[in-house]
């Protein structure tokens, strides 16, 4: 059956202490259930849940949307953001999970990766060098949401296909972002098949999307 | 202040004590056992009982004392295992007043048998305390108070803390109280001080004290709250359950004793293991309230429990608006008699129907009596194209039009030539180029005609993006010549069940990922080996079915190119699956109802618009076909 892989990088830096990660917590239960509302997404949407601060950590690894039992996401008092840390394993772990097309192989549909961080790469070098990895994997659509003031839109441009801005980073932004976000994919499981003519749906006023 | 090592032991007995007041708080806040009547019950639960009916009625006469609301919230969970091993079960029988009797109760057998001695009680549960004393337990009046530092603890992880030094029944009543949870057992004082040494050394073992860790937190002491009723209950998270299907969860690891306290409406049962399970649930999260005894002590536990809906109860289907521009009907049927059968249907999918947009395929069946021709097109309008659904219109209808004016005016002139040179060379031939020419002529028209309509509707002709697949045939001497031509996915093939041939007549245009595929435009046709190898030629004596189809079926029935062109894939397709629910033969009065049921058929992840086009020819009796022995 064609899959839609849907990768979820969640910035857990320090700076996201409070009632920041708690939002997030909240924020993903909010797309996990809305997602499993949509029968579409329900029998397609495997997903995976990546967090960065000092260190990548895979918290949800790749599963059917029915089976994801969501774990609490907690932060560390303080440290970087090594989100290009964070993309190396998420390269590693599509490029496995990733069922391209065959003569005798289903494809999957064409991947999904959000990108939310409240800060800047910590590990630019890193960060710059995986972009262009990243880009190569064949992702349908790359959104990167930048959350609070100092996230840095810039940075994400580099990969993301789209960019949103949260200027508030409470239960509310990140409800309405995690809703956007399901959304996004539930739209995407079914109207892929024109390349760069999918268009995103109309995100809540909350959310601002740069470009 | 307090150096532990210069204080002689122990006062852990207090804390024994003023555990075991805290348990029987806890016992009476939660009331008797509904319908338990001692029946089955091991004698400590009796006692148990006995001791929890005592403290219901007392509750129910009793003026005010212990004060009410503050018992509940208030009581250190921890307490509850903090007793002596050997420590005899008073149960409430040895109590010398009601207020002791209070203090003897222990609601769990598991606790039970750590309970402390009736002679070790302190009591200080009627003594008024003010609030704050949290680390401190025997209420002697006399003496000094002296705040311990006691180790740190988590309300997660429990640990046994060493006992109190030196503390034995050292309270005073102007020692802050935790909270003023403590109240109101004057004839108890008297046991708080000097306990027997036996008692002691028994009550301070380590395994036995787990309650300094819980006493509630006080400036400058460091011990952690963790309470029965207000310490936040621990998250815990069942395996998600499915909606209307029956749900086992294994036993909830690292709790003993568990009760179910409120199962939110989900109707799930707590079983004898541990194990929770429910013969069906409503879709929903949910969360579950239970207790279990975790490292001795009993705890509040919240289980987290998603219920995942079925799919099928999720497909909706809210028809299309019939009104506005570009309408299209939810679903479509024809059949057509020629020298062959055809028919086709076409059905939005379940994607479509939840959301009430349109159905983006489309087909058009033609028969020209006067050439013989039969013609099938089938198309499917991308699904991101807002107006793809009158493109795939467009396309089939163009192109089955100018097909029956082209294949007469490029092939009929040379058929019979054409049929025996192909009859001869064999099969892998190249194709004929009148027949090239007729098909991509149409292509091309169907192509030109979206752009034509692009411009009518004034947008641009990636709107109207479309698949587009051609199946011909006609009859050339008893002989069937038989003619395709695609452009994306979708597909066409020629089955023969006598012969055990599955014949691919199609160019798959799948993409590296799903979905990605090409679209009829003039560009494409135009492509470097855009077009010739697009189209198929095959003669053959007989057939049993030819048929033109959208991915909306191929992709559930035979998942990729290769199934695709696999015989006995498609053995199990007609043989065991279309024929068994639809009998193709023109005098089937009930086909249009078992065509258009059996393209509802159920595929997890295939939910696209469906459009299906047969051919079968006419004369062979439809019981032979079905047992796949064509003449």
């Amino acid at each position: 059956m064609r899959r839609l892989l849907v990768y979820v990088l969640l910035d857990t830096s320090g700076s996201m202490q409070g009632e920041p990660i708690e939002a997030v917590n909240a924020g993903m239960e909010t797309l996990v259930g809305a997602l499993r509302q949509d029968p579409y997404a329900l029998e397609t949407v495997h997903l995976t849940v990546i967090t960065f601060d000092a260190d990548a950590r895979t918290v949800v690894p790749l599963a059917p949307l029915e089976d994801i039992v969501l774990p609490r996401i907690t932060t560390p008092r303080s440290g970087p953001t090594h989100l290009g840390l964070a993309l190396e394993m998420l390269g590693r772990q599509a490029r496995q999970d990733i069922v391209k097309g065959t003569d005798s192989v289903k494809g999957d549909w064409a991947p999904f990766l959000f990108v939310m961080t409240d800060g800047k790469p910590s590990d630019i070098g890193l960060y710059n060098a995986q972009c262009a990895e990243i880009r190569k994997l064949g992702f349908a659509q790359i959104i990167g949401c930048a959350a609070g003031p100092k996230a840095r839109e810039e940075d994400l441009r580099q990969i993301c296909d789209s960019v949103v801005r949260l200027d508030t980073m409470d239960t509310a932004a990140f409800g309405k972002l995690f809703q956007w976000v399901s959304a996004v994919i539930a739209h995407g499981s079914k109207s892929q098949g024109i390349a760069g003519a999918a268009e995103l749906p109309a995100p809540p006023p909350e959310i601002n999307v740069v470009f | 202040m307090t150096d532990e090592t210069t204080i002689p032991d122990p006062c852990a007995a207090a804390f024994s004590v003023l555990a075991f007041i805290l348990k029987a708080q806890g016992l009476k806040a939660e009331g008797p056992l509904d319908g338990a009547d001692g029946q089955g019950l091991t004698p400590e639960e009796q006692e148990e009982q006995l001791v929890r009916a005592y403290l219901h009625r007392r509750e129910q006469t009793r003026t005010p004392g212990w004060p009410e609301g503050a018992a509940e919230p208030d009581i250190p969970a921890g307490h509850a295992a903090q007793d002596t091993p050997d420590g005899p079960a008073p149960g409430g029988k040895d109590a010398h007043t009601p207020d002791t009797a209070e203090t003897g109760a222990d609601p769990d057998p598991e606790d039970r048998e750590a309970a402390p001695p009736p002679t070790a009680m302190p009591g200080p549960a009627d003594m008024p305390e003010p609030p704050g004393a949290g680390t401190q337990a025997g209420p002697v009046p006399s003496a000094a108070p002296e705040p311990v530092s006691l180790p740190d603890a988590q309300a997660k992880t429990p640990r046994t803390a060493p006992p109190l030094k030196g503390h034995a029944g050292q309270d005073t009543p102007d020692d802050p109280a935790p909270d003023g949870t403590d109240a109101h057992a004057p004839d108890t004082a008297e046991t708080g001080a000097n306990p027997d040494p036996k008692d002691m050394e028994a009550v301070c073992a380590p395994t036995a004290v787990a309650g300094p860790a819980d006493i509630p937190e006080r400036p400058g002491t460091g011990p952690q709250a963790t309470t029965l009723r207000s310490a936040p209950p621990e998250p815990v998270s069942l395996p998600n359950a499915r909606a209307k299907t029956p749900y086992a969860a294994p036993p909830l690891k690292g709790y003993s004793s568990l009760r179910m306290h409120n199962d939110n409406g989900t109707g799930l049962v707590l079983g004898a293991d541990g194990s929770l399970s429910a013969e069906s649930m409503q879709a929903g999260e949910y969360t579950i309230d239970l207790s279990g005894l975790k490292d001795g002590r009993r705890v509040s536990v919240r289980a987290r429990l998603s219920v995942i809906p079925r799919p099928k109860d999720l497909w909706i289907s809210i028809p299309s608006d019939q009104n506005a521009p570009l309408a299209k009907p939810d679903e479509a049927f024809e059949q057509v008699e020629g020298e062959a059968f055809l028919v086709a249907a076409s059905t939005r999918g379940r994607s479509h129907a939840r959301e009430g947009t349109y159905r983006d395929d489309h087909f058009a069946l033609s028969y020209d009596a006067g050439s013989g021709w039969h013609v099938m097109v089938v198309a499917d309008g991308a699904g991101s194209a807002p107006a793809s659904r009158e493109g795939s219109r467009v396309a089939c209808e163009t192109a089955c039009r100018a097909l029956q004016t082209l294949l007469p005016e490029e092939v009929d002139p040379v058929a019979q030539a054409l049929v025996q040179d192909m009859a001869d060379s064999g099969p892998g031939n190249n194709v004929p180029a009148p027949v090239v020419s007729s098909l991509m002529r149409a292509a091309r028209t169907a192509a030109q005609e979206l752009e034509a309509c692009a411009q009518k509707l004034a947008c641009p002709v990636a709107h109207l993006s479309t698949t587009l697949a051609i199946a011909a045939a006609r009859k050339v001497n008893r002989r069937w010549l038989l003619l395709s031509f695609s452009v994306g996915d979708g597909g066409i093939g020629l089955w023969d069940g006598a012969a055990g041939a599955a014949v691919l007549m199609c160019r798959p245009d799948s993409g590296e990922f799903a979905g990605q595929t090409r679209f009829l435009t003039l560009g494409e046709l135009d492509r470097p080996h855009g077009g010739k190898s697009r189209v198929f030629a095959e003669i053959r004596d007989s057939f049993t079915a030819f048929m033109a189809m959208t991915d909306g079926i191929t992709d559930p029935k035979f998942e990729t190119d290769a199934a695709f062109a696999n015989p006995a894939r498609w053995r199990t397709f007609w043989e065991d699956d279309l024929t068994k629910a639809v009998t193709f033969a023109p005098d089937n009065a009930a086909i249009r109802e078992q065509f258009l049921e059996w393209m509802e058929f159920w595929s997890r992840g295939n939910h696209d618009d469906r459009t299906l086009a047969v051919m079968v020819p006419k004369e062979p009796a439809p019981a032979t076909e079905r047992t796949g022995e064509s003449p």
